[in-house]
């Protein structure tokens, strides 16, 4: 039973109404997605976790209750699943099938775009995760923090090394030396 | 600008850059999903009712079969102590035709009776193991 004064849309899930559930699908779907996709580079991969998510969230729905946050509890579970898919995959690409991670202008766009993407794929995986929950989840670094379990000015000072990488990587990308010496100041 | 140069506002970029979205075919495959997990019954409980009835039933076959096929349990190797090894040469004195294990089991109520606390007797269960073991 949902607890009085509860959050109505848990309430909705918790009785199993599929407007609750549709309802959470465009509440958190879109950045769920996106921070999936800047996760996983690739479309695919980030559409059928967000999925599971989902479907995950359906399968537990009684327990949704007890559930605080919810934008925590998703984002808690989409890490869950990305990382499980992101390690099959790695073990899938050890044959030299089609290579996921390279991304192609039809999924990204522009030509800067796809200089973003490149860069954001160069970074370490646990700096890309803070510039997806960051950027495309729209979370805060309080938020961040209680996903990752660290403190929130970790959390900030860690996406401020992430943004400043992925800018040298861009300059990098685009041959301006002049810039290239942010990466060695941290 | 020069559209491979990196701006300052390299925050605003990425949140502005072009990213899949949930519009379309994939929501209402998410939906759909969704709506196909909130159909099916909820087959934990169920199941967890099953495996609980399920070992329940092969505990009780098992517990009934060990005392069906006079299952000792290693009892009989362990070193008895000394006053239960006189209780057993007493008793096959007493009855010859009691068996090792059987003088052994006896020695062991007797025993146990010896020592216990006075409780409401106990006898429906052990009685019938006793009576059908001499049939």
């Amino acid at each position: 039973m949902p607890k009085p004064g509860s959050d109505p849309l848990i309430a909705g899930l918790v009785e199993g109404r599929e407007d609750a559930f549709a309802a959470l699908f465009d509440r958190f779907g879109p950045s769920l997605l996106r921070v999936a996709y800047t996760l996983l580079s690739s479309r695919h991969d980030a559409e059928d976790v967000v999925q599971e998510v989902f479907v995950g969230v359906v399968r537990v729905r009684q327990t949704l209750a007890n559930v605080e946050n919810l934008r925590a509890y998703l984002f808690a579970s989409l890490r869950r699943a990305a990382l499980k898919r992101a390690v099959r995959r790695k073990a899938e690409r050890a044959l030299p099938l089609v290579d996921q991670a390279a991304p192609t202008p039809d999924d990204i766009g522009t030509e800067r775009s796809l200089q973003l993407e490149r860069a954001l794929r160069v970074l370490p995986a646990e700096q890309r995760e803070l510039i997806a929950l960051k950027v495309d989840g729209g979370l805060t670094f309080a938020a961040i923090a209680g996903l990752l379990g660290i403190s929130a000015n970790t959390a900030a000072s860690r996406y401020r090394y992430a943004l400043d990488i992925l800018r040298a990587a861009l300059q990098e990308s685009s041959h301006e030396p002049d810039r290239t010496d942010r990466r060695s100041r941290k | 600008m020069n559209p491979t140069e990196p701006t300052d506002d390299l925050e605003s970029e990425l949140g502005t850059r072009p990213l899949p979205d949930t519009s379309g075919p994939y929501r209402q495959r998410v939906l759909t999903a969704m709506r196909a997990e909130l159909a099916r019954p909820t087959v934990p409980d169920i199941w967890r009712f099953a495996g609980l009835a399920a070992a329940a039933v092969l505990l009780a076959i098992n517990f009934s079969m060990s005392v069906a096929n006079d299952a000792d349990f290693r009892l009989a190797e362990r070193p008895a102590p000394a006053a239960l090894t006189a209780t057993v040469q007493e008793l096959r004195a007493l009855s010859p035709d009691l068996s090792e294990d059987e003088a052994f089991r006896h020695a062991l109520l007797l025993h146990a009776g010896a020592g216990a606390a006075p409780v409401p007797e106990l006898h429906a269960f052990p009685t019938r193991i006793l009576l059908n073991k001499e049939q």
